[in-house]
Protein backbone atom coordinates (compact mmCIF):
# COMPACT_ATOMS: atom_id res chain seq x y z
CA UNK A 1 0.00 0.00 0.00
CA UNK A 2 2.95 2.36 0.92
CA UNK A 3 4.38 1.54 -2.22
CA UNK A 4 1.15 2.15 -4.50
CA UNK A 5 0.32 5.43 -2.54
CA UNK A 6 4.72 6.61 -3.12
CA UNK A 7 3.50 5.76 -6.96
CA UNK A 8 0.06 7.52 -6.65
CA UNK A 9 1.76 10.71 -5.46
CA UNK A 10 4.33 10.82 -7.84
CA UNK A 11 2.02 10.77 -10.75
CA UNK A 12 0.23 12.82 -9.41
CA UNK A 13 2.73 15.32 -8.85
CA UNK A 14 4.25 15.03 -12.29
CA UNK A 15 1.07 15.06 -13.84
CA UNK A 16 0.26 18.70 -12.31
CA UNK A 17 3.90 19.77 -13.79
CA UNK A 18 4.23 18.11 -17.00
CA UNK A 19 2.24 20.11 -19.78
CA UNK A 20 0.99 18.64 -23.16
CA UNK A 21 -1.74 20.58 -25.65
CA UNK A 22 -1.40 23.87 -23.52
CA UNK A 23 -2.36 22.64 -20.07
CA UNK A 24 -1.18 20.32 -17.24
CA UNK A 25 -1.54 16.89 -17.83
CA UNK A 26 -3.68 16.13 -14.96
CA UNK A 27 -6.47 18.79 -16.58
CA UNK A 28 -6.88 15.62 -19.63
CA UNK A 29 -9.57 13.44 -19.06
CA UNK A 30 -7.68 10.58 -19.44
CA UNK A 31 -5.24 11.32 -17.12
CA UNK A 32 -7.73 12.55 -14.20
CA UNK A 33 -10.13 9.60 -14.93
CA UNK A 34 -6.47 7.18 -14.32
CA UNK A 35 -5.47 9.13 -11.26
CA UNK A 36 -9.14 9.04 -9.84
CA UNK A 37 -9.58 4.84 -10.28
CA UNK A 38 -5.43 4.83 -8.88
CA UNK A 39 -7.12 7.25 -5.73
CA UNK A 40 -10.59 4.47 -5.62
CA UNK A 41 -8.23 1.46 -5.34
CA UNK A 42 -5.62 2.21 -3.24
CA UNK A 43 -9.01 3.92 -0.69
CA UNK A 44 -10.46 -0.41 -1.09
CA UNK A 45 -6.75 -1.37 -0.31
CA UNK A 46 -6.49 0.59 2.80
CA UNK A 47 -9.79 -0.23 4.07
CA UNK A 48 -9.60 -4.01 3.62
CA UNK A 49 -6.52 -4.48 5.09
CA UNK A 50 -7.68 -2.03 8.13
CA UNK A 51 -10.61 -4.15 8.46
CA UNK A 52 -8.40 -7.37 8.80
CA UNK A 53 -5.79 -5.35 10.81
CA UNK A 54 -8.86 -4.71 13.73
CA UNK A 55 -10.20 -8.09 13.17
CA UNK A 56 -7.56 -9.49 14.46
CA UNK A 57 -6.50 -6.94 17.41
CA UNK A 58 -10.21 -7.72 18.71
CA UNK A 59 -9.26 -11.61 18.22
CA UNK A 60 -12.01 -12.22 16.07
CA UNK A 61 -11.35 -15.23 13.33
CA UNK A 62 -9.99 -13.29 10.43
CA UNK A 63 -7.26 -15.91 7.92
CA UNK A 64 -10.27 -14.96 4.73
CA UNK A 65 -10.10 -11.11 5.54
CA UNK A 66 -6.66 -10.92 6.07
CA UNK A 67 -6.00 -13.46 2.60
CA UNK A 68 -8.79 -10.66 0.98
CA UNK A 69 -6.49 -7.53 1.67
CA UNK A 70 -3.10 -9.01 0.63
CA UNK A 71 -4.38 -10.53 -2.74
CA UNK A 72 -6.49 -7.16 -3.42
CA UNK A 73 -3.98 -4.85 -1.73
CA UNK A 74 -0.98 -6.38 -3.72
CA UNK A 75 -2.88 -6.30 -7.17
CA UNK A 76 -3.95 -3.44 -6.90
CA UNK A 77 -0.49 -2.13 -5.91
CA UNK A 78 0.99 -3.63 -9.27
CA UNK A 79 -2.13 -2.07 -10.91
CA UNK A 80 -1.23 1.59 -9.53
CA UNK A 81 2.33 1.69 -10.36
CA UNK A 82 1.97 0.41 -13.96
CA UNK A 83 -0.90 3.43 -14.42
CA UNK A 84 2.15 6.18 -12.57
CA UNK A 85 4.58 4.98 -14.86
CA UNK A 86 2.04 5.46 -17.70
CA UNK A 87 1.05 8.95 -16.38
CA UNK A 88 5.14 9.58 -16.80
CA UNK A 89 5.04 8.68 -20.27
CA UNK A 90 8.86 8.01 -21.46
CA UNK A 91 10.32 9.27 -18.39
CA UNK A 92 8.33 6.60 -16.44
CA UNK A 93 10.67 4.18 -17.58
CA UNK A 94 13.71 6.00 -16.41
CA UNK A 95 16.07 4.66 -13.49
CA UNK A 96 16.34 8.92 -12.96
CA UNK A 97 12.36 8.24 -11.80
CA UNK A 98 11.60 6.37 -8.72
CA UNK A 99 8.40 5.01 -10.44
CA UNK A 100 9.92 2.15 -12.04
CA UNK A 101 11.03 1.24 -9.05
CA UNK A 102 7.74 1.12 -6.75
CA UNK A 103 6.64 -1.11 -10.09
CA UNK A 104 9.38 -3.28 -9.20
CA UNK A 105 8.86 -3.52 -5.64
CA UNK A 106 5.01 -3.91 -5.66
CA UNK A 107 5.44 -6.82 -8.10
CA UNK A 108 6.90 -9.44 -5.56
CA UNK A 109 3.97 -8.60 -2.93
CA UNK A 110 1.89 -10.79 -5.27
CA UNK A 111 4.37 -13.39 -4.53
CA UNK A 112 5.84 -13.93 -0.82
CA UNK A 113 3.74 -14.32 2.09
CA UNK A 114 1.83 -16.67 -0.13
CA UNK A 115 0.62 -16.14 -3.63
CA UNK A 116 -2.16 -14.94 -5.57
CA UNK A 117 -3.27 -18.41 -5.48
CA UNK A 118 -2.72 -19.74 -2.69
CA UNK A 119 -4.48 -16.63 -0.97
CA UNK A 120 -7.48 -17.32 -3.30
CA UNK A 121 -6.84 -21.16 -2.32
CA UNK A 122 -8.39 -19.80 1.24
CA UNK A 123 -10.43 -17.09 0.24
CA UNK A 124 -12.85 -20.16 -1.48
CA UNK A 125 -11.81 -22.82 1.04
CA UNK A 126 -13.48 -20.37 4.17
CA UNK A 127 -16.74 -19.60 1.59
CA UNK A 128 -17.36 -23.04 0.87
CA UNK A 129 -17.11 -23.83 4.40
CA UNK A 130 -19.59 -20.94 5.71
CA UNK A 131 -22.05 -21.88 2.51
CA UNK A 132 -22.17 -25.35 4.18
CA UNK A 133 -22.46 -24.06 7.72
CA UNK A 134 -25.12 -22.04 6.71
CA UNK A 135 -27.33 -24.68 5.22
CA UNK B 1 2.98 7.01 15.61
CA UNK B 2 2.03 7.16 12.10
CA UNK B 3 3.39 10.52 12.05
CA UNK B 4 6.83 9.74 13.85
CA UNK B 5 7.15 6.78 10.89
CA UNK B 6 6.17 8.91 8.08
CA UNK B 7 8.54 11.64 9.10
CA UNK B 8 11.18 9.04 9.76
CA UNK B 9 10.36 7.45 5.91
CA UNK B 10 9.87 10.82 3.93
CA UNK B 11 13.23 12.48 5.37
CA UNK B 12 15.56 9.04 6.21
CA UNK B 13 14.51 6.87 3.70
CA UNK B 14 12.83 8.42 0.46
CA UNK B 15 15.63 10.22 -0.30
CA UNK B 16 18.14 7.53 -0.49
CA UNK B 17 15.76 4.53 -1.91
CA UNK B 18 16.92 4.84 -5.15
CA UNK B 19 20.54 4.96 -4.35
CA UNK B 20 20.02 1.82 -2.15
CA UNK B 21 18.23 -0.22 -4.60
CA UNK B 22 20.88 0.65 -7.29
CA UNK B 23 23.71 -0.81 -4.97
CA UNK B 24 21.72 -3.59 -3.37
CA UNK B 25 22.64 -2.97 -0.03
CA UNK B 26 20.33 -1.66 3.04
CA UNK B 27 23.16 0.33 5.43
CA UNK B 28 22.87 -0.99 8.84
CA UNK B 29 22.39 2.77 10.17
CA UNK B 30 18.82 2.04 8.72
CA UNK B 31 18.00 -0.88 10.65
CA UNK B 32 19.47 0.86 13.99
CA UNK B 33 17.49 3.77 13.07
CA UNK B 34 14.29 1.83 12.76
CA UNK B 35 14.97 0.19 15.96
CA UNK B 36 15.38 3.19 18.28
CA UNK B 37 12.41 4.39 16.59
CA UNK B 38 10.50 1.55 18.58
CA UNK B 39 9.59 0.17 14.61
CA UNK B 40 11.13 -3.14 14.74
CA UNK B 41 9.13 -3.90 17.79
CA UNK B 42 5.15 -3.42 16.93
CA UNK B 43 4.36 -6.86 16.79
CA UNK B 44 6.15 -6.90 20.36
CA UNK B 45 3.85 -6.80 23.49
CA UNK B 46 5.59 -4.12 26.47
CA UNK B 47 5.72 -7.10 28.34
CA UNK B 48 8.51 -8.44 26.60
CA UNK B 49 9.84 -4.81 26.08
CA UNK B 50 8.31 -4.39 22.80
CA UNK B 51 5.88 -1.46 21.65
CA UNK B 52 2.83 -3.10 20.39
CA UNK B 53 -0.72 -1.17 20.77
CA UNK B 54 -2.37 -2.94 18.19
CA UNK B 55 -2.70 -4.31 14.36
CA UNK B 56 -4.12 -1.37 12.50
CA UNK B 57 -0.97 0.77 14.11
CA UNK B 58 1.35 -1.89 12.62
CA UNK B 59 -0.31 -1.71 9.46
CA UNK B 60 -0.25 2.04 9.20
CA UNK B 61 3.74 2.13 10.22
CA UNK B 62 4.15 -0.67 7.48
CA UNK B 63 2.62 1.61 5.10
CA UNK B 64 4.87 4.34 6.19
CA UNK B 65 8.15 3.45 6.01
CA UNK B 66 6.88 1.65 2.50
CA UNK B 67 5.92 4.73 0.92
CA UNK B 68 9.56 5.69 1.81
CA UNK B 69 11.65 2.58 1.45
CA UNK B 70 9.75 -0.86 0.44
CA UNK B 71 12.80 -2.69 1.18
CA UNK B 72 12.98 -1.07 4.89
CA UNK B 73 9.44 -2.05 4.73
CA UNK B 74 9.71 -5.76 3.86
CA UNK B 75 12.84 -5.93 6.58
CA UNK B 76 10.35 -4.65 9.59
CA UNK B 77 7.08 -6.80 8.43
CA UNK B 78 8.98 -10.11 7.75
CA UNK B 79 11.38 -9.26 11.33
CA UNK B 80 7.86 -8.51 12.71
CA UNK B 81 5.24 -10.23 11.65
CA UNK B 82 7.26 -13.66 11.23
CA UNK B 83 10.30 -13.02 13.12
CA UNK B 84 8.81 -12.31 16.29
CA UNK B 85 5.18 -13.33 16.48
CA UNK B 86 5.91 -17.08 16.10
CA UNK B 87 8.74 -16.81 19.12
CA UNK B 88 5.42 -14.74 21.12
CA UNK B 89 3.09 -17.38 19.84
CA UNK B 90 4.68 -20.66 20.44
CA UNK B 91 7.96 -19.98 22.44
CA UNK B 92 9.36 -20.74 25.95
CA UNK B 93 9.21 -18.05 28.44
CA UNK B 94 12.85 -18.64 28.30
CA UNK B 95 12.84 -18.23 25.07
CA UNK B 96 10.43 -15.00 24.69
CA UNK B 97 12.65 -13.38 27.18
CA UNK B 98 15.86 -14.32 25.64
CA UNK B 99 15.26 -13.35 22.20
CA UNK B 100 12.08 -10.64 22.32
CA UNK B 101 13.57 -7.50 23.94
CA UNK B 102 16.48 -7.51 21.57
CA UNK B 103 13.85 -8.16 18.74
CA UNK B 104 11.76 -5.10 19.75
CA UNK B 105 14.77 -2.39 19.81
CA UNK B 106 16.35 -4.00 16.66
CA UNK B 107 19.42 -5.15 17.91
CA UNK B 108 18.29 -8.93 16.66
CA UNK B 109 16.69 -9.12 13.34
CA UNK B 110 14.28 -12.28 12.45
CA UNK B 111 13.87 -14.47 9.69
CA UNK B 112 11.85 -16.80 8.58
CA UNK B 113 13.18 -20.21 6.64
CA UNK B 114 10.37 -22.23 5.32
CA UNK B 115 10.57 -22.13 1.98
CA UNK B 116 12.94 -25.00 0.00
CA UNK B 117 13.99 -24.80 -3.71
CA UNK B 118 11.60 -27.52 -4.45
CA UNK B 119 8.74 -26.39 -1.52
CA UNK B 120 7.56 -23.09 -2.21
CA UNK B 121 3.49 -22.58 -2.39
CA UNK B 122 3.65 -26.66 -2.02
CA UNK B 123 4.81 -26.02 1.72
CA UNK B 124 4.33 -29.82 2.58
CA UNK B 125 7.36 -30.29 0.22
CA UNK B 126 9.83 -29.82 2.70
CA UNK B 127 12.75 -32.09 2.91
CA UNK B 128 14.78 -29.98 5.49
CA UNK B 129 15.37 -32.87 8.28
CA UNK B 130 15.80 -32.82 11.94
CA UNK B 131 17.16 -35.01 14.24
CA UNK B 132 17.12 -35.95 17.62
CA UNK B 133 21.11 -36.47 18.21
CA UNK B 134 21.22 -37.15 22.53
CA UNK B 135 20.50 -33.45 23.49
CA UNK B 136 20.41 -31.65 20.54
CA UNK B 137 18.35 -31.11 17.49
CA UNK B 138 20.50 -31.91 14.33
CA UNK B 139 19.05 -30.09 11.21
CA UNK B 140 20.31 -30.89 7.67
CA UNK B 141 18.83 -29.36 4.27
CA UNK B 142 18.58 -26.00 2.44
CA UNK B 143 16.38 -23.25 2.52
CA UNK B 144 15.70 -20.65 -0.20
CA UNK B 145 14.40 -16.92 -0.39
CA UNK B 146 15.30 -15.97 3.55
CA UNK B 147 14.41 -12.61 3.92
CA UNK B 148 16.79 -10.65 6.26
CA UNK B 149 19.14 -13.68 6.01
CA UNK B 150 22.49 -11.75 5.59
CA UNK B 151 21.60 -9.70 8.78
CA UNK B 152 19.74 -12.20 10.46
CA UNK B 153 20.97 -12.78 14.84
CA UNK B 154 17.89 -15.54 15.27
CA UNK B 155 15.81 -17.48 12.45
CA UNK B 156 13.16 -19.80 12.70
CA UNK B 157 12.99 -22.52 10.44
CA UNK B 158 11.28 -25.41 9.22
CA UNK B 159 11.75 -29.22 9.30
CA UNK B 160 10.60 -32.53 9.21
CA UNK B 161 11.32 -35.05 11.90
CA UNK B 162 8.96 -37.60 11.17
CA UNK B 163 8.75 -38.26 7.24
CA UNK B 164 6.93 -41.92 7.69
CA UNK B 165 4.01 -39.51 9.29
CA UNK B 166 3.30 -37.36 5.86
CA UNK B 167 1.53 -34.58 4.80
CA UNK B 168 -1.11 -34.54 8.02
CA UNK B 169 1.47 -34.00 10.30
CA UNK B 170 2.94 -30.87 9.66
CA UNK B 171 6.82 -29.84 10.06
CA UNK B 172 7.48 -28.25 13.40
CA UNK B 173 9.34 -25.21 13.53
CA UNK B 174 13.06 -24.16 15.36
CA UNK B 175 14.21 -21.20 16.34
CA UNK B 176 17.61 -21.05 16.28
CA UNK B 177 20.56 -18.90 16.23
CA UNK B 178 22.04 -17.19 13.53
CA UNK B 179 24.61 -17.37 12.02
CA UNK B 180 23.45 -19.40 9.07
CA UNK B 181 25.72 -22.15 8.06
CA UNK B 182 25.63 -21.34 4.55
CA UNK B 183 27.61 -19.36 1.89
CA UNK B 184 25.26 -16.43 0.53
CA UNK B 185 25.18 -15.23 -2.70
CA UNK B 186 23.81 -11.71 -3.58
CA UNK B 187 20.35 -11.78 -6.09
CA UNK B 188 20.44 -9.25 -8.79
CA UNK B 189 18.67 -6.04 -7.76
CA UNK B 190 16.38 -7.88 -10.06
CA UNK B 191 14.63 -8.42 -6.56
CA UNK B 192 14.14 -4.79 -5.70
CA UNK B 193 13.04 -5.48 -2.27
CA UNK B 194 15.61 -6.66 0.60
CA UNK B 195 17.87 -8.55 -0.50
CA UNK B 196 17.16 -11.99 -0.53
CA UNK B 197 19.96 -14.29 0.61
CA UNK B 198 19.45 -18.07 -0.50
CA UNK B 199 20.82 -20.15 1.82
CA UNK B 200 22.94 -22.50 0.17
CA UNK B 201 21.28 -24.84 -2.50
CA UNK B 202 23.56 -27.65 -1.37
CA UNK B 203 22.72 -29.34 2.10
CA UNK B 204 24.29 -28.10 5.26
CA UNK B 205 23.77 -29.72 8.94
CA UNK B 206 23.72 -28.32 11.47
CA UNK B 207 23.38 -28.97 15.71
CA UNK B 208 21.70 -27.12 18.05
CA UNK B 209 21.25 -27.67 21.56
CA UNK B 210 17.26 -27.99 22.94
CA UNK B 211 17.65 -25.04 25.09
CA UNK B 212 17.75 -22.83 21.80
CA UNK B 213 15.53 -24.67 20.34
CA UNK B 214 11.52 -25.87 20.47
CA UNK B 215 9.57 -28.22 18.08
CA UNK B 216 5.90 -27.57 17.91
CA UNK B 217 3.92 -29.51 15.40
CA UNK B 218 1.94 -26.89 13.28
CA UNK B 219 -1.80 -27.35 12.83
CA UNK B 220 -2.97 -28.41 9.68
Amino acid sequence: MGIARAALEAASRYASERVQFGQAIAQHQAIGHTLADMQTRLSASRLLVHHAARLRSAGVPCISEASQAKLFASEAAEWICSKAIQIHGGYGYLQDYAVERHYRDARITQIYEGTSEIQKLVIARQLLTDTQDRS
Amino acid sequence: MQEAARSFAQKALAPHAGEWDKTGHLPDTVVRQMGDLGLLGLQVPSQWGGFKTDDLAYALCVEEVAAGCASSAVLMSVHSSVGCVPILKFGTSDQKQHWLPRMATGEVIGAFCLTEPQAGSQADALKTRAVRDGDAWVLNGAKQFVTNGARAGVAIVFAVTDPAAGKRASPPSWCRPTPLASRSADLSTRWASARRTPVPSRSSTVAFPPRTCWARRAKV
